[in-house]
């Protein structure tokens, strides 16, 4: 089903477009290669279940070998070696760590790398390449860390603004993470062509999101493409399925008719018309419409002048509802069947049949078809529960992985290093503004220098960055939402305007006071957005 | 004097064999086509930055595969229109949302003059209603056909029919929205 706009400015629009963005192969960030990696839901699909059905063997192989896992997390967290950003984190004392894990590279088949946060690595064979382009064999390091929620990505300091064409939109965000290989403390790379699957888990369901990768030296997001979210690949195959359906149906509606012989001294109609509208007929020479009911007594319209004439076939039959119409006689209709001239039967059956020999193979290898699809979605819903149950196994055995039952995996194809995120790009509008004096909790005028200011929008699970840069200012936020402020300051302290006292905001005064309350950096560390938001 | 078509063809294979060797010589063909891939787009989303995402993914996966076109004597936008197409697809099918297509006035009149007469008008809504209820490959022959006015042998390469099976279709089209309108 489609929803047909008619747009009254859409050919003004059109005139009006003159630039385009220029066309450039040297940075692939900039112009049109924006996207050097593309994850549209089928391709995610052939990709995802096919690592997916390579790492079931290595995952039961794990289950039943536990001492075989072949991932082996380093004892802590390590502070990160290098990285291909330089934000400015609000303050260093609650910049997430990276977590590090050591693996040997598989030579034949997938590395599979479970991660504390359940989400999981897939480096299928000879991918890595050192910086001389050398391939990578043996150990290798991973370096990996996630911002999952408001609170970690404020911590995280990346910008949360997308930049489309000149149009800027805010986040909202499914997760993100940041992620490198090393070996011998030197950073890897994946081999040009080639991809890294990597499944983040993901608290935040949905399948309106996209995904993006943060362009270290712009520090613009590129879109990559769909995020394909598990489960939305089944409805492909699903959606696959209908097509081949709606292409058969179509062929039947055009199945070869079997011509007959006219009768001679029984009324028939002769119609001149373009048949290639009607494919049924393609066997019939020089075709003409025998009547079967209707006013078979023809001479009171044989002279009259048409304006108008119908063929209708019905449904897939082999009888047309012929009807004329003109100025004064509305709808003279006749139920007729196709037929030809004695002299022409045989030649008109003879091509008929081979017609109908194509048309039953056409509908056959339809029908092939839609049964291997079929076939393939039961197949791919019994490998889905096998994958799940063996996740359950192995994180059973790791009792330190969190394990939560709602997470769904977002499958990335990634080409390269750094960060990525799943994403739904919010325009910005429907906000409202306040001007604002910031005060400290001595009543007095907030004085302390800004390092990072938030506004946190829990209900739309986004968030705006550097929302106030001194203590008068004027702030935009979303009236219905449950929003909060954050903001650190150049000495490491950290402050927060609570959600109940944004909730009280009277938006209509010309100036508001907003008492922000001081917070220790490690209690505000431990604190999930819940009971952040409940402050 | 403009070049006949056969001339502006040849040129744009020689143009696209270039490209095939050196990928900078495919920015001509970009400039070309920019547009007429960007308004194809945003008539089907009917959304500027998506649009303009997508437009830019086409370009992307034509220089990744310019390799592998053959020119079958189709004009080189017509590749580029069903990349397009398969892009624009892929991303409802992501999305699952309801397909939209954004169309002017003077569009609408297109279809509206081959179905009916203009006396008639209370049609404008029903029409629309009646094409909210089309197949999806349905209104896309309504889209190529009547909306943007292209020969049937373009709409044929695009949807990857054959023309006479796009006639058939799109006339059949046309007879179901007659006969209920």
């Amino acid at each position: 089903m489609t929803n047909i706009k008619i747009d009254p400015n859409k050919d003004a629009y059109f005139e009006s477009l003159k630039e385009i963005p220029e066309f450039s192969t040297s940075n692939p960030k900039s112009t049109i290669m924006k996207t050097n990696k593309k994850n549209w839901p089928f391709k995610g699909l052939l990709l995802g279940s096919s690592a997916i059905l390579a790492a079931l063997g290595t995952l039961y192989l794990m289950q039943k070998n536990p001492d075989q896992n072949p991932t082996t997390p380093l004892p802590g967290a390590q502070k990160i070696v290098a990285s291909l950003y330089d934000f400015s984190v609000p303050t260093e004392n609650l910049e997430i760590s990276f977590s590090s894990y050591t693996v040997k590279l598989n030579e034949n088949e997938n590395t599979i790398i479970l991660l504390d946060d359940s989400s999981r690595v897939i480096i299928p064979p000879n991918t890595l390449r050192k910086s001389n382009g050398d391939r990578v064999t043996g150990n290798i390091t991973l370096t990996y860390r996630s911002f999952k929620n408001l609170k970690e990505v404020i911590q995280s300091g990346i910008p949360m603004y997308y930049d489309s064409s000149g149009t800027t939109f805010v986040f909202e965000s499914a997760g993100m993470f940041e992620l490198y290989a090393y070996q011998n403390d030197k950073m890897l790379q994946i081999e040009k062509g080639k991809n890294i699957q990597i499944d983040m888990s993901s608290d935040h369901n949905g399948n309106y999101f996209n995904q993006y990768y943060l362009d270290p030296q712009t520090k613009q997001w590129a879109y990559i493409g769909k995020d394909t979210a598990g489960s939305v690949s089944l409805t492909d195959i699903e959606d696959y399925k209908n097509e081949i359906d709606s292409k058969i149906k179509d062929l039947v509606a055009q199945k070869p008719i079997s011509p007959k012989k006219r009768v001679e001294d029984k009324p028939f109609i002769t119609l001149n018309f373009d048949k290639t509208d009607y494919p049924e007929l393609d066997a019939f020479k020089e075709v003409s419409f025998q009547i079967k009911k209707g006013k078979e007594n023809l001479e009171d319209y044989t002279s009259q002048k048409w304006s108008s004439a119908n063929i209708n076939r019905k449904g897939s039959s082999d009888m047309y509802t012929l009807c004329f119409s003109n100025k004064t006689i509305k709808d003279l209709c006749f139920e007729t069947y196709p037929v030809v001239k004695a002299e022409n039967f045989s030649s008109s059956s003879a091509l008929a049949s081979e017609k109908l020999k194509a048309y039953k193979e056409k509908i056959k290898a339809l029908k092939k078809a839609k049964r291997e699809a079929k076939n393939y979605l039961t197949r791919k819903i019994a490998e889905l529960q096998d994958e799940k149950l063996a996740n359950q196994a192995i994180l059973a055995q790791r009792a330190q992985i969190r394990q939560n039952t709602n997470n769904i995996y977002r499958p990335f194809q990634a080409s390269g290093f750094g960060i990525y995120n799943s994403d739904y790009p919010r325009k910005i509008k429907g906000l409202q503004a306040i001007n604002l004096t910031l005060k400290g909790e001595n009543n007095k005028v907030f004085v302390d220098k800004i390092q990072g200011c938030y506004l946190a929008d829990k209900s739309s699970n986004v968030l705006y960055g550097q929302v106030v840069k001194n203590s008068q200012s004027i702030i935009s936020f979303m009236p219905e939402s449950e929003s909060m402020i954050v903001l650190f300051t150049t000495n490491n302290k950290v402050y927060y305007y609570p959600s109940s006292a944004f909730s009280e905001l009277e938006p209509s005064k010309n100036n508001i006071d907003i008492h922000l309350k001081s917070i220790s950096a490690s209690e505000f560390e431990t604190l999930s957005v819940d009971e952040l938001f409940s402050l | 004097m403009p070049l006949d078509t056969h001339t502006v063809l040849r040129l744009e294979t020689e143009q696209i064999e270039k490209a095939k060797k050196d990928i900078s010589f495919f920015e001509p063909l970009y400039k070309k086509y920019y547009l007429q891939i960007y308004k194809f787009i945003y008539t089907r989303t009917g959304d500027e930055p998506i649009a303009k995402d997508i437009t830019s993914i086409v370009f992307t996966k034509a220089i990744e595969k310019i390799n592998t076109y053959i020119s079958k004597g189709f004009p080189f936008s017509s590749w580029l229109y069903r990349i397009a197409r398969n892009e624009i697809a892929g991303f409802y099918r992501a999305q699952k949302k309801e397909h939209i297509t954004v169309i002017s006035p003077r569009e609408f009149n297109n279809l509206k003059e081959e179905v009916t007469d203009h006396q008639n008008k209370d049609l404008s809504e029903k029409l629309i209603a009646l094409l909210n209820t089309l197949q999806r490959d349905e209104i896309e022959l309504i889209e190529l056909k009547y909306f943007e006015q292209r020969p049937f042998k373009e709409v044929a390469e695009i949807v990857g029919l054959s023309e006479s099976n796009v006639r058939v279709k799109t006339h059949r089209i046309i007879q179901k929205l007659k006969k209920l309108s």
